[in-house]
């Protein structure tokens, strides 16, 4: 067992973020920042939503991963935790991308406090006129608006603060040589105080950043379900570069009994993630009230690729693969875990924030066309509210859009063609022909060739966009660049201090780190 | 009191590492070791003593299995079948709502099975009362046993030389249990 041969470990615990690799993260900084830009400049046909949710999905998805990292060792050290100590300097890297998530927020708030084009469809509570005729944002608007908005950056300010705190104190730890281990007990405190703040004013983020482009919809679940994902992500990052730096002479005291626990959090945290989606899923389906239902109906009728493929990737391959003990003590299998894990709550905050974005463009563009359409909800520019109470109206059409059609069927058939709408009734029909044509378009087109065809058509229910519907090359290369600028951040703070930590009480416990022998 | 039927000799150990290490001594003489009793587990015995790795575990995922397939495949017979009920305008065949009773089925089943199935392989349950070498074990003491039922007087007596270089603390006791 590595536990008992640990006298003979060769461990370089200074890592250098050599010209290569700051090429290779410079480099995948700059395709995002072209995909960014090109998407710019290619969707302004769509209001720049392509845009300004690309931006909002990075942002939040690595920022929220900065937090995790920050939430990770918080947790740890006030639970008196030691396992973590050898590999503590890789989440105290990844924490200090917050100022960097900072900026970008800020540039998003700016966006939003004046008004730029497309802010208005990312955020319904930012636009003028749904503020003046839309009850459910007009009620909302206490909470939702440019100023609370932008409070959010103080939000994020302050855990930046108790970042670079922790952070500074476990640099000085390594100086502090005092059996009392003050630095130590100071961590502990900073912790404690953090941990509180974080669980409440995290919801309070979140909610503005993420839940709010769904503007009519609100879920109490939401703020769990979406740290829970990037808590998640975290430990996938976590494992991941502890492996790379590994693969360079670092991090070898990293043993199996680290990988193992590190793989029952992937394991123990895909599931909590399902239960939590699962659990907003259920109620909101049995109750079938119409402003809760209209999220997962959105879901249902325009994005069924992404629900699903966020199923798959986030809870069956993880639970199924990481179940047996043996999966999650090989680093091979769980290296391939994290990454499904990974991209798979990528995919999440992609269809957490997509659908309510282009949900928002296409009401706009309904509105502004309204005279000339034969369906009709409500007044001009009532569409969003109005569209409300037909829900309301006519549950069993909204029930009947689920995808489930068993002998059962003359029993949902019936209600569906009693609906009295045109809308919910196609939704109930239309739902397998969009997920084939989602995958047709997948295969066969290229981006700009969907761009026209919409543009053309106007905006339908069923009509599939690349990099709306589903993440195409301009989505992927953003995320390519965010993470390059996480991993730049990431190393250079990394190569800052000694990657062992010295004087830690816990240093010589997470060595000799040992939880299970292989019979 | 159930009866083995069996001559066990045993060398009780007061500390841990010794215990370690004379099992581990032991073994590599080719000694067979009945068993080792020990008042709380002892982090790395388990590969020490040459055990395999437990199959309960398995049998649990053969429970749990039963318990999601019974549940799940039990409301759909009843609510499509035998007593079909519209809930909430819901379809007959509603997989979400089956869910919640599928997964404690489930966990039910898969902890139940395992616990009765424990007690089964180890010979425990109410009112049965095992045979026990010296009631110090459930104290302090660590106790290292050999079934010397069929064995020569002279395979005891080297049995006991062994135990006593490996630092039992007391003459080594011969019992019939």
């Amino acid at each position: 067992m590595g536990a008992h041969h640990n006298h003979a470990i060769q461990d370089n615990p200074q890592f250098v973020f050599d010209g290569k690799l700051k090429m290779i993260t410079a480099i995948m900084t700059l395709i995002g920042a072209i995909s960014l830009g090109v998407t710019y400049f290619t969707d302004g046909d769509y209001g720049h939503v392509r845009f300004w949710t690309n931006l909002l999905h990075n942002t939040a998805f690595f920022t929220g991963i900065a937090f995790a990292s920050l939430f990770f060792l918080s947790t740890h050290i006030v639970a008196w935790g030691g396992w973590q100590t050898i590999f503590k300097r890789v989440p105290e890297a990844m924490m200090m991308f917050m100022p960097v998530g900072l900026i970008f927020f800020a540039l998003i708030a700016a966006g939003v406090y004046l008004d730029a084009e497309g802010t208005d469809y990312l955020y319904l509570w930012s636009d003028e006129t749904a503020l003046a005729e839309d009850h459910l944002v007009i009620h909302k608007s206490a909470f939702l608006n440019p100023f609370n908005y932008v409070l959010t950056l103080v939000v994020l300010g302050v855990w930046t603060l108790f970042a670079m705190m922790i952070r500074r104190l476990s640099l000085e730890q390594d100086g502090d040589r005092s059996l009392r281990k003050v630095n130590y007990e100071k961590i502990h405190m900073w912790s404690a105080i953090f941990l509180p703040i974080a669980g409440f004013s995290s919801a309070y983020a979140i909610w503005q950043w993420v839940m709010s482009v769904d503007v009519h919809w609100y879920s109490t679940l939401f703020a769990w379900y979406a740290t829970a994902s990037v808590w998640v992500s975290a430990i996938c990052i976590i494992f991941l570069l502890i492996l790379f730096l590994q693969s360079r002479g670092h991090m070898q005291y990293f043993t199996k009994e680290h990988t193992h626990d590190l793989g029952k959090y992937i394991f123990g945290f895909s599931v909590f993630w399902t239960y939590l989606w699962f659990s907003q899923f259920l109620l909101i389906w049995y109750a079938n009230n119409g402003e809760e239902t209209q999220y997962f109906d959105l879901r249902f009728d325009q994005f069924p690729a992404v629900f699903y493929l966020n199923v798959l990737l986030n809870f069956i391959l993880p639970f199924f693969i990481l179940m047996m003990n043996n999966s999650k003590r090989a680093k091979g299998t769980l290296a391939l875990v994290a990454v499904i894990v990974l991209l798979g709550h990528w995919v999440d905050y992609f269809q957490m924030i997509k659908p309510g974005v282009w949900h928002n463009w296409e009401h706009a563009q309904h509105a502004s066309h309204a005279h000339g359409d034969d369906h009709k909800h409500g007044e001009e520019g009532h569409d969003a509210h109005g569209d409300l109470l037909q829900l309301n109206q006519a549950p069993k059409a909204v029930l009947t859009a689920q995808p489930q059609h068993g002998e059962e069927g003359h029993a949902e058939e019936g209600h569906a063609e009693e609906a009295p709408t045109t809308e919910t009734t196609d939704s109930a029909t239309a739902h397998t022909p969009a997920a084939e044509e989602i995958h047709a378009h997948a295969d066969a087109h290229g981006e700009e060739a969907h761009a026209e065809e919409t543009h053309a058509e106007e905006a339908h229910p069923t009509q599939f966009v690349m990099g709306i519907h589903f993440p195409g090359l301009l989505e992927l290369g953003t995320m390519i660049g965010f993470l390059g600028l996480f991993l730049f951040v990431t190393f250079q703070v990394l190569s800052g201090a000694s990657l062992m930590p010295k004087n830690d009480p816990y240093v010589d416990e997470s060595k000799h780190h040992h939880v299970w022998y292989d019979l | 009191m159930k009866q083995l039927n069996k001559t066990i000799l045993y060398g009780l150990y007061t500390d841990e590492e010794v215990l370690m290490d004379a099992v581990r001594d032991i073994r590599e003489e080719g000694n067979e070791i009945w068993d080792v009793f020990t008042p709380f587990p002892v982090h790395g015995l388990d590969p020490v003593l040459g055990l395999k790795e437990s199959r309960l575990h398995i049998a649990g995922f053969v429970y749990g299995l039963f318990g999601a397939l019974t549940a799940f495949g039990f409301m759909t017979w009843t609510l499509t079948r035998d007593w079909p009920i519209i809930f909430g305008g819901k379809p007959y065949f509603s997989a979400p709502s089956f869910i919640p009773i599928t997964f404690e089925f489930t966990v039910l089943m898969a902890a139940v099975g395992m616990v009765v199935t424990f007690y089964l392989v180890c010979g425990l349950g109410p009112g049965v009362t095992n045979p026990y070498l010296d009631p110090r074990i459930t104290d302090d003491h660590f106790c290292v046993a050999f079934d010397v039922t069929n064995m020569s007087e002279e395979q005891r007596q080297a049995l006991e030389a062994k135990l006593l270089s490996t630092g039992a603390c007391e003459q080594p006791k011969i019992k019939n249990i």
